[in-house]
């Protein structure tokens, strides 16, 4: 995660802002509750199989969702992916 | 002595070239207080020719020089050979380790101090007394945001003692809002907005901060509504959830920092803000009839 990215949640919807670009970008309830096993610090593995237990879809429609979904917090800054 | 795009990242040499300036001695020093509603900003001047362009900030100069607290204090003065014709547009670098900003266009090069609340302004032989307007905005975009409210890219009309504030994007039509509107009601700014915490509520002031029609008022009003203008073949109010009012609010907000500190402090301030004022999509067509639709709901 980059340290220095504020978040904060409204309405059931997370709100990530970086301080340099001052953009902000709004989660839907799935992109936050997966920041926030992020945040825990999950592995993509992990992620993976804790979303596998609430939506009811292939698992490997899943890992390429997950794999989307992170992709873009990486180009937007505000995750890095750490070997596992 | 010309400056070029790789001594941007130079802060030590920067701040050599300043230091040559700044603090300003006292002698032969002109001070201005500009205050916008409670955001207060100091410009002390040498040899900036303020005089010229003092009838720009008419309505929101204090005398008291005793009685003026600054939230920001700017310092202004020329370099008799500076050359930034390497800079056409402003180019921005910051030091986040001292919290210090610097920025470079074809008329000046500045160095903003957060923390200590100052700016710094060097202007080139070419520059108008006018340069030193952009780092006023500056200036009083921090002391507002520090006062709890906003500097807002946002025209504001009066309704009759209610503010309505227009914002977006360039070119997407607050100015021609503030146009349309002034022959029924009070145009407050066609450009910039200060947005101030009054109670429960918000208040909306004009600024000093000039746009294409050439006025402002520096008179409030309570905030009874603010509207993301988008250009429409009708006019209608779309309601917005509030990830996506503090969105478009974050892109209409004047803010330069880049802190971590500052960015949570204006994130909640935005989240606080979008909770209590009516903030709204507007899709327009740019008549008078636009506020049919306003006066109808608010």
């Amino acid at each position: 995660m980059n340290p220095d990215v504020v978040f904060r949640e409204v309405d059931g919807e997370g709100l990530l802002m970086e301080p340099t670009s001052r953009s902000l970008h709004i989660l839907n309830d799935s992109g936050l509750s997966f920041w926030k096993m992020i945040e825990d610090g999950m592995t993509v593995s992990a992620l993976v199989d804790a979303a596998l237990e609430v939506y009811e879809v292939e698992r490997q429609q899943l890992e390429s969702d997950v794999s989307d979904f992170l992709d873009k917090m990486v180009k937007l800054h505000l995750i890095k992916l750490l070997p596992e | 002595m010309k400056l070029t795009h790789a001594d941007t990242h130079s802060f030590a040499q920067i701040d050599q070239l300043l230091g040559d300036y700044f603090p300003l001695n006292e002698e032969g020093i002109e001070t201005n207080n500009i205050a916008v509603g409670s955001s207060k900003v100091r410009v002390r001047n040498l040899e900036g020719k303020f005089d010229e362009i003092r009838e720009r900030y008419e309505g929101f100069l204090v005398e008291d020089d005793d009685g003026f607290v600054p939230d920001f204090i700017v310092e202004s003065t020329r370099h008799p050979s500076l050359d930034l014709s390497e800079f056409p547009n402003i180019t921005v670098v910051s030091d986040p380790e001292n919290n210090k900003h610097y920025a470079f266009r074809w008329d000046f090069v500045a160095r903003i101090d957060v923390a200590n609340s100052r700016a710094e302004l060097l202007m080139a032989p070419v520059a108008h007394p006018l340069s030193i307007d952009t780092i006023v905005r500056i200036a009083t975009s921090f002391a507002a945001i520090d006062n709890g409210g906003f500097l807002m890219h946002s025209s504001c009309i009066n309704r009759d003692g209610d503010a309505f504030m227009f914002c977006g994007v360039s070119g997407s039509g607050k100015s021609t809002m503030a146009r349309l509107s002034q022959e029924r009601y009070q145009v407050f700014t066609d450009e910039m907005t200060l947005i101030e915490k009054q109670g429960d509520g918000y208040v909306a002031w004009g600024t000093p901060f000039w746009g294409d029609m050439q006025m402002s008022v520096h008179e409030s009003a309570p905030l009874k509504g603010i509207f993301y203008l988008a250009k429409s073949k009708d006019n209608r109010i779309e309601e917005l959830p509030r990830s996506v009012r503090v969105k478009e609010m974050m892109r209409v907000i004047m803010c330069f920092g880049q802190e971590k500190v500052l960015a949570e402090k204006l994130l909640q301030q935005a989240i606080d803000f979008v909770s209590v004022v009516p903030f709204n999509r507007l899709h327009f067509k740019p008549e008078i009839s636009v506020w049919d639709v306003i006066n109808e709901k608010f």
